[in-house]
């Protein structure tokens, strides 16, 4: 495994590290919660409920992915900024992403005491990194085989998505250094289902190891997606075991950030991958040792 | 006049049709059983086949464009002896591009066809049709398919006449197409309330092509249909041009007035005047159209064929 130390607000990891990041929606419709916490309360409840369950990260997202409604940058502040301050308030050693492509919105969280900016769009406004480098904020590079914000993928193809899904994340990670972000502080993301059919994603899945060997911090982001779903023929609430095998098999290639719905039971199979790959000791070993 | 083409099938450019895309099980069965029976039996009357497919919008592979690869894997598993010349047309060709090729088409039986301009750009997966090791370069066997239509002025392998009516085996012209991906909230372009009379557009015009419904295809809006992801738009509009019969001076409609290309709704973006066809007569009757969109893409399965007049 190779040798790598990375910063996330003020804490540092290493290559062993394995960190749980909650998704926590400020939208009315996003597929998986459909708006379970679009109220701030409700949010804010739901920050107190992974912080229990152990999560190390909470990623704030003001829009869903999918096609739909446009939100303007205003209306995107409205959902996040305040909440964010108010996560903070509450929680100040808890490390808060932001899921926004925005420039001004990433600027706006960042002085309300988010960490991370998680630039879900690969670098659709390329102020972004200015501002994370501005703050000395982390910043996550994805891959979406550039694609406008908000679309599904069609009919893509590539003649190798690892080196299309590398290629990309070394330029936007080279390109963000390049104004000011510290290296230690990019974190890449193949961005599954993002510009990719199913067999894109199972085969970045497959070949993570290939991201890994860049020498950065890997972030996946598998939870209840399509192509858990498309593999096992389940809708969105039945793939819950899918995902969990699927972040056991990126755990064991050396992925350190799972963007997750479920902390619980993420957290169990992560540490168990931890536990076996020798990274972490088991909790409590008795037998045939009394 | 003969037709040109004897049998026409229109499939739709699903790369889901791919065998490199199964699952353990179909994503659309149906769509797939009913486009391989069309293929196939249109092939085994007329073996000699012209697959005119669009180019790929967002080409981001080498690999040949998927309507040319839906079209090789269709006809190699139809199981038939055919010939294949493949012709692929910009997806985003002007409609006056199109009619050009589809005319082409009619005369090409051993003679040229000049693809409009901007197909085959540098880089453009189309290029390199049939990359090694990709599943597609296996697909033609049966027959022993022309694998090269990417350069103006290709020679076919027929007959060296440019007649239509000359001798030869007769030809499937064989369209791989589709309507909007924006037909519902799930579909790949997002809903667009435009789609439904798009499509509704596409279909009839096909289900109307024994009364001359096929111009119609002329009259679609290539900006719209790029708004609306209709991957079929310029295939469509060259099977149109293809199959309108060439008009003749004492051609008249009904009304005694002269027709071409485009007339079905009025409005046309095709060049109209003497001689360029009137696609009016009702040189094909529809054997079968059927219609699906389960993924919020229009698929269309069609088999015209020709009627002696």
């Amino acid at each position: 495994m190779t040798k790598l130390t990375f910063r996330l607000g003020r804490r540092e990891f290493d290559e062993r590290a394995r960190l749980v990041m909650a998704i926590v929606n400020r939208t009315p419709d996003s597929f998986y919660d459909k708006g379970a916490t679009w109220r701030e309360e409700a949010a804010l409840e739901r920050v107190r409920e992974v912080v229990a369950q152990g999560t190390d990260i909470v990623d704030i997202g003001g829009i869903k992915a999918a096609p739909g409604v446009e939100i303007g940058p205003e209306e995107e502040k409205e959902r996040v900024v305040d909440f964010v301050a108010a996560v903070r308030a509450e929680h100040p050693d808890l490390l808060i992403s932001v899921d926004t492509w925005r420039a001004s919105v990433g600027r706006a969280v960042l002085e309300a005491g988010a960490d991370i900016l998680n630039d879900a769009w690969g670098g659709a406004d390329p102020e972004l990194v200015e501002v994370a480098a501005e703050f000395d904020a982390a910043v996550v590079c994805t891959h979406t085989g550039g694609v406008t914000p908000r679309t599904r993928p069609h009919r893509i193809e590539y003649d190798d998505v690892v080196s299309d899904v590398v290629d990309s994340l070394v330029a936007q990670a080279n390109r963000a250094e390049s104004v000011g972000v510290s290296r230690d502080r990019l974190v890449i993301d193949p961005a599954h289902d993002f510009g990719k059919n199913t067999w894109h994603s199972l085969e970045v899945t497959r070949r993570l190891d290939e991201l890994v060997e860049l020498g950065r911090p890997v972030l996946v982001s598998l939870s209840n997606k399509d192509f858990v779903g498309e593999s096992l023929d389940l809708p969105v609430g039945d793939r819950l075991t899918g995902t969990l095998a699927a972040t056991a098999i990126s755990a064991w290639h050396g992925a350190h950030i799972y963007r997750v719905h479920e902390v619980v039971e993420t957290r169990q199979v992560l540490d168990m991958v931890s536990v076996i790959s020798g990274d972490l000791p088991p909790a409590r070993t008795a037998r045939g040792l009394a | 006049m003969s037709a040109s083409f004897a049998q026409v099938v229109v499939v739709p450019a699903a790369p889901l049709l791919l065998p490199e895309y199964q699952g353990r099980t179909p994503a659309a069965p149906e769509v797939y059983a009913g486009a391989l029976a069309a293929v196939r039996a249109a092939v085994s009357v007329a073996p000699e086949v012209v697959a005119v497919h669009a180019t790929d919008r967002e080409p981001r592979s080498t690999r040949p464009p998927v309507g040319l690869r839906v079209a090789d894997h269709l006809l190699a598993e139809s199981h038939a002896d055919f010939d294949v010349e493949h012709v692929a047309v910009p997806w985003d060709a002007s409609v006056e591009e199109c009619i050009e090729l589809g005319r082409s088409l009619t005369l090409a039986r051993g003679g040229n066809v000049s693809l409009p301009r901007g197909s085959f750009a540098p880089g453009d997966a189309a290029s390199n049709a049939l990359a090694p090791g990709d599943g597609a370069n296996n697909a033609c066997a049966p027959g022993g398919a022309a694998s090269n239509a990417f350069a103006p002025g290709y020679g076919s392998k027929g007959t060296s006449s440019s007649d239509p009516d000359s001798v030869g085996p007769a030809r499937t012209l064989l369209v791989v197409a589709d309507g909007s991906a924006r037909r519902t909230e799930k579909a790949p372009g997002h809903f667009d309330e435009r789609s439904a009379a798009m499509d509704d557009a596409i279909v009839g015009a096909l289900r109307e092509a024994g009364s001359g419904g096929l111009d119609r295809l002329l009259d679609l809006d290539p900006d719209l249909c790029a708004d609306l992801l209709v991957a079929g738009r310029a295939p469509l509009q060259v099977m149109a041009a293809a199959l309108s019969r060439p008009a003749t001076p004492g051609d008249a409609d009904a009304d005694g007035e002269k027709r071409a290309y485009g007339t079905g709704d009025g409005g046309s973006h095709a060049p109209r005047g003497p001689g360029q066809g009137t696609g009016c007569g009702p040189a094909y009757e529809v054997v079968d159209c059927e219609a699906s969109d389960p993924f919020g893409v229009l698929y269309v399965v069609a088999h015209l064929a020709a009627v002696s007049p």
